[in-house]
């Protein structure tokens, strides 16, 4: 838009020198404050939704724009209307229903302090930027009141000139659209040396009472220079605050591609010490925004009815009657949409997902304590048994055997005795079998080599033991071991009976998920007989059902081979963890 | 000059068993056998600690279930005040851990309750001679026992001597003592010794570990 802002800067220039010829008493923008003639000259040009470019044409729009259900991130575009014979200055907008107050999208002017060193060059460059209104503009500078303002400076090296700046913008222009004025009086500067605070030595004042033709507006204050003059009324010496007739320093800018200053040498050559502190004391005011194309955007705009509105205002923030509107709906998310109900319904799902979680863990701890506490409970129960038979009833037993031998020896008595020791051999059995002490595949392998032993040792066969000396820590439910020892058993009385061995060879193999008993011996073999299909049958009347069958209620195997050499082995194949019954 | 133990000087025995009529029946075997003699008899493990050692007997036939301390316990204490004495366990239940723990505490060896009268006689006759009755199943875990302190860095006092070892690993093997005699080409007796030496570097073992362990080891 150059042809724009030529434009207007025509325009100023013709406002200035008329105000020019009618005095100072009225400060010059004033008169361009007012009687702008209204018309459109501002549009909201572009709008995006979510980064979407709304549909903005006119017709259809009508002023309203009608936006889906929810939050939205909402971007405006907006400035002067391209080819207006009357251009928007400052813009200021408002979303209402978001904005409390009118909002300006940028622009900045300053006063400055440079600090030089013996030689005159730069050390340090301060800037106190002014955006948006002083405390005090009431519009004009008569009419407003100055805040005040102090900053103190430590030095970092020996400063020896100091230099002042009041500027629209800074050079290069950060804020090329910045309009307005800022106004400073009663500048001082002073400096503490050392800890005490109470020493302060002023080095500077201007009150800009003095200088030449300060009533005029090319008047010059003393140690103050223009700087950037475009016109006239950029920078000049305005009558300001509420105490008649006082002088201050103002810029204005009037024009958005324009920039302008005035600059101060602090007069002689200073002697302050790196470690110093300058006060710098000032006061202050302005009314400061941004002309031109511009933009907002804003997040998470809620759901309802909200105007988008722009306004133009004078250089010194007077409305200019020239304001523009656009009307959004966005309509409230259905409650099952919102975030709330959404977040709400997480959670919820959440919750109750964990509230599960933590009900069939739980159910599931108990299930386990209980059945921990069963299997304790039949444990104990079990140990209560075999102690019980062990003390009571094998004591008894004892003392019949030992009685009946004691006694006078007659036919009977030896087969009293004879009867008791047996059964205090087959007490041995059951009270092994249910002891929970025995529990183990070592227990098992200790009382089967055993067993084997004395069995066989008694009947005159040799026993020869494989048994590992370190067996896994596994544990054999009663019903493994007792089912395992009764098959073992078996095979054993088959080899006496029927084989015909001289020798049984115990062995026991651990796999990693099973082990394997065999009992192998030297005797005839399965083929005594002379059909050796028939040995299955001849076998399984020795038992072969019985042993199969409790190998299967343990989840294990059994067979039974012919050696080469001769004889024959019955393996046991039984399983570290027997499948659980459904009982 | 041997003197014959089993005709001259009878087989001094204390029995400790709870049962009175188990008692009384094994005093009664006892008091017909030539050459031995019940000197006292206890019915619990507390009053044999406060008699036995001021007289100790030639072998100690302990009941392991006592009421109060038990048989292992009272052969723990009993032994190391009376080393000369041997003492036979007595137990109805073939219990191979039980057994192993009263071996390990100072027994030499341990009969069936349901042993007839002269498998007892035989057992104490034995015992007093300085044999030392072994199954596999004992010497399965007293093979498990060194082994498990070998892998921790046993004392040296407890180690097994190479002829001591092969019997004992061919006894856990199913061997009986005639035959070990056989394949080591050594006499019955001398087996016996080996037996009655593993029991004793068992004690010692024991005792090591009891010590050790009291120490915090």
């Amino acid at each position: 838009m150059p042809t724009a802002k030529k434009f207007r800067a025509v325009k100023t220039i013709g406002a200035g020198i008329f105000l020019f010829a009618a005095g100072w008493a009225v400060f010059p923008v004033h008169a361009a404050d007012t009687n702008q003639p209204a018309g459109q000259n501002l549009t909201i040009d572009r709008v995006t939704v979510d980064g979407e470019a709304a549909n903005l044409d006119a017709g259809a729009l009508n002023g309203v724009l009608q936006l889906s259900p929810g939050a939205h991130r909402i971007a405006f575009y907006y400035g002067p209307t391209e080819n207006a014979t009357d251009q928007p200055w400052r813009l200021r907008h408002k979303l209402e229903g978001v904005d409390d107050d009118w909002q300006e999208a940028g622009g900045a002017m300053r006063f400055t302090v440079r600090l030089n060193d013996a030689k005159n060059d730069p050390i340090s460059f301060r800037d106190f930027a002014a955006t948006g209104d002083s405390q005090g503009w009431r519009g004009t500078p008569t009419n407003s009141t100055f805040s005040e303002r102090r900053e103190v400076l430590t030095l970092t090296k020996d400063v020896s000139y100091i230099y002042l700046g009041l500027a629209t913008g800074l050079s290069g222009g950060r804020f090329p659209d910045t309009l307005g004025m800022m106004v400073i009086d009663d500048v001082r500067i002073s400096v503490i040396t050392g800890k005490d605070e109470s020493e302060e030595r002023e080095i500077y004042k201007c009150d800009f009472e003095t200088g030449t033709g300060l009533d005029r507006i090319d008047g010059t204050p003393s140690d103050w220079q223009r700087a950037l003059r475009y016109h006239a009324d950029m920078n000049q010496v305005v009558k300001a605050g509420p105490v008649f007739g006082n002088h201050a320093l103002a810029v204005l800018d009037n024009s958005p591609n324009l920039i302008t200053a005035w600059n101060c040498k602090v007069p002689g050559m200073l002697h302050l010490k790196s470690g110093d502190r300058l006060v710098v004391r000032w006061k202050e005011m302005f009314t400061v925004g941004a002309g031109g194309a511009q933009t907002v955007s804003y997040k998470n705009v809620p759901p309802g009815k909200h105007v988008f509105r722009v306004l133009s205002v004078t250089p010194l923030g007077k409305p200019d009657g020239h304001e523009t509107a656009l009307t959004l709906i966005v309509p409230k998310l259905p409650f099952w949409r919102t975030p709330q109900f959404v977040i709400g319904l997480i959670v919820t799902a959440v919750a109750m997902f964990l509230a599960e979680a933590a009900w069939l863990m739980r159910q599931r701890l108990k299930r386990q304590m209980e059945r921990l506490k069963s299997q304790q409970a039949v444990e104990l129960e079990r140990a209560r048994i075999a102690r019980d038979i062990h003390d009571d009833l094998g004591t008894s037993l004892t003392r019949i055997a030992m009685l009946s031998e004691s006694a006078r020896e007659t036919a009977d008595s030896k087969n009293i005795s004879t009867i008791a020791r047996e059964m205090t051999l087959a007490l041995d059995e059951i009270v092994w079998a249910v002891n929970p002490e025995n529990d183990s595949l070592d227990g098992l392998a200790t009382y089967l080599g055993g067993y084997a032993q004395e069995l066989l040792s008694s009947a005159g066969l040799r026993c020869r033991l494989d048994l590992p000396v370190q067996l896994p820590d596994w544990r054999l439910t009663a019903e493994t071991r007792h089912n395992v020892f009764l098959a073992f058993k078996e095979a054993l009385n088959n080899v006496l009976k029927h084989s015909g061995a001289d020798e049984v060879r115990v062995s026991l193999a651990v796999e990693p998920a099973h082990f394997v008993l065999s009992v192998e011996d030297n005797g005839r073999g399965l083929q005594s007989d002379s059909a050796g299909a028939e040995t299955g049958k001849k076998i399984g009347g020795h038992g072969l059902p019985n042993m199969k069958s409790r190998m299967e209620k343990i989840g294990g195997k059994f067979s039974i081979v012919g050696n080469p050499s001769g004889g024959a082995t019955a393996s046991f194949t039984v399983p570290q963890n027997p499948p659980r019954h459904t009982a | 000059m041997k003197p014959d133990k089993n005709t001259s000087v009878p087989v001094r025995i204390a029995i400790i068993e709870d049962d009175a009529g188990l008692r009384g029946i094994f005093v009664g075997w006892l008091a017909n056998a030539e050459g031995m003699k019940v000197i006292s008899q206890f019915k619990d493990a507390e009053s044999a600690l406060k008699s036995l050692p001021s007289d100790p007997p030639d072998v100690v036939l302990a009941d392991i279930n006592l009421p109060g301390l038990d048989g292992i316990e009272c052969v723990a204490r009993l032994k190391p005040e009376m080393p000369k004495t041997q003492f036979m366990m007595l137990t109805v239940y073939e219990d191979a851990q039980r057994i192993f723990r009263a071996l390990a505490a100072g027994a030499t060896g341990y009969l069936l309750k349901r042993a007839s009268r002269g498998e007892l006689l035989d057992a104490i006759a034995e015992v007093h001679r300085g044999g030392s009755p072994m199954t596999s199943s004992i010497a399965r875990k007293v093979v498990q026992s060194f082994t498990r302190d070998e892998n921790a860095g046993a004392p040296e006092a407890a180690e097994l001597a190479p002829r001591e070892r092969q019997v004992l690993d061919l006894m856990a093997r199913g061997y009986v003592s005639k035959e070990i005699g056989e394949s080591l080409n050594i006499s019955v007796p001398t087996v016996n010794t080996y037996i009655r030496r593993i029991y004793e570097k068992l004690h010692v073992h024991s005792r090591t570990h009891a010590v050790a362990k009291y120490l915090g080891g």
